[in-house]
């Protein structure tokens, strides 16, 4: 057992198979998004969002026409510390793929975290997510978490 | 403007150089009679720069402070007599830069806040400057001969991180403002002992529900208007004079006028009375 793991054994799950999605050529589609997500690693573990079922298709939605891009995610305990990093993960690499104009809400779950309200209000405003990603340290576990290759 | 009164917005003049977001701007309030309008702003490159605009109507960056803040510059205030700038930073100092020999030197930082300074604002005599910080503190500092700046008040209260400071506009009375979504007033007993005179909450006066991000007071002080993440803006009445809390007895307080909502569907991080 590792000491100090907040979720020591976690549920993983197959990788499902890919297959290429049709689409309008210049539409924005949920799982456009979920393309750019699905593969960001678990700061705690050597596995994908989607592997522990932190994310699937089903956490995100895209409203094109209001420029906004909505992901709500799970943590895998209730008493999850690493959410927050999860949450700026998701917020990071979507920063860096879509235009700036788009909108970005970041949610957890409802019920799946004891301090779901606080979490996401820290989340959501955006001077405390820029303060956060100067933070070499928050930051340096942040990267390694968005160049993992699956 | 047609009958209806809506304005129309056109843009001017954009002007580039920032080479991430820009957090701030302000006006110098006096650039020097005869001097063209001048502005500083400050951003997500750890740079601040200074606009004028020349005769001909052209917008220029005249000055990019830089090397001094090694963090975001999250907001900036010019002093009311516009020879000071005074610039604060995550990396938790705020810089007091002077205008001097044709250049701005960084004449001197203000440390103390335990981390991200988020704003800074002039006391209408410019004696006072105040800041605030993610370290949930507001901190007054008094300006010494010589460029030296000493800490007069550390006012602790804010519950959560403190997003924004500002004076009124002729009393030495001073607003925050914060993540913890309440509005709190803050004087001077008289004795040098700076005291919270009132807070401003959801729960007793019709206050906000989420983040208050900012406020400003309209020209006679008379009226202050904050906005917030709860997408409201409130508009407050502040014409009681909350500045000598001890010999004022009964000096009133202030109360909420209005609220308008539905007007924005996401956070309002900014609102200012026009002049």
């Amino acid at each position: 057992m590792t000491v100090g793991m907040i979720n020591a054994n976690p549920v993983v799950h197959e990788r499902p198979e890919r297959a290429a999605h049709p689409h309008a050529a210049n539409a924005l589609d949920p799982l456009d998004v979920f393309d750019t997500v699905r593969d960001i690693k678990d700061p705690e573990h050597p596995y994908s969002l989607e592997q522990l079922s932190v994310l699937s298709e089903e956490s995100v939605s895209v409203d094109e026409k209001l420029g906004r891009i909505q992901i709500t995610f799970t943590p895998t305990v209730q008493h999850c510390s690493m959410a927050t990093v999860i949450g700026l993960c998701l917020r990071l690499k979507l920063m860096q793929n879509f235009p700036p104009h788009f909108k970005i809400d970041i949610k957890v779950a409802p019920g799946s975290l004891a301090n779901e309200e606080s979490v996401n209000k820290q989340l959501n405003d955006k001077e405390r997510v820029a303060a956060a990603l100067e933070n070499p340290n928050l930051r340096q576990l942040v990267d390694e978490c968005l160049c993992s290759n699956f | 403007m047609d009958g209806g009164g809506v304005a129309e917005l056109r843009e001017a003049h954009r002007l580039t150089g920032h080479s991430d977001r820009v957090w701030s701007l302000a006006w110098n309030p006096s650039p020097g009679a005869g001097a063209s309008p001048v502005l500083a702003s400050c951003g997500g490159d750890k740079a601040v720069r200074i606009w004028k605009r020349a005769a001909d109507g052209a917008w220029h960056c005249s000055d990019v402070l830089e090397d001094t803040h090694n963090r975001t510059v999250r907001s900036c205030a010019w002093s009311p007599d516009g020879k000071l700038l005074a610039t604060a930073s995550f990396d938790s100092t705020t810089a007091i830069w002077e205008y001097s020999g044709g250049d701005f030197e960084c004449v001197a930082t203000l440390e103390g806040h335990e981390n991200e300074v988020k704003s800074v604002s002039w006391s209408p005599s410019g004696s006072l400057l105040a800041t605030c910080s993610r370290d949930k503190t507001v901190w007054i500092w008094e300006m010494q001969p010589g460029n030296e700046y000493e800490c007069v008040a550390v006012l602790q209260g804010h519950t959560q991180d403190v997003k924004m400071v500002q004076w009124h506009p002729f009393l030495d009375v001073l607003v925050s403002v914060s993540y913890d979504n309440s509005i709190r007033v803050w004087a001077d007993d008289g004795d040098d002992e700076w005291h919270c005179v009132q807070i401003l909450t959801e729960a007793d006066n019709c206050g906000h529900s989420s983040t208050v991000w900012a406020l400003s007071f309209n020209q006679k002080g008379d009226r202050m208007v904050t906005c917030s993440d709860d997408r409201t803006l409130k508009i407050w009445d502040t014409s009681a004079d909350l500045s000598q809390p001890k010999t004022g007895g009964n000096h009133g307080s202030w109360r909420h006028l209005s609220t308008l909502t539905g007007y924005q569907g996401r956070t309002i991080f900014s609102a200012h009375w026009s002049r």
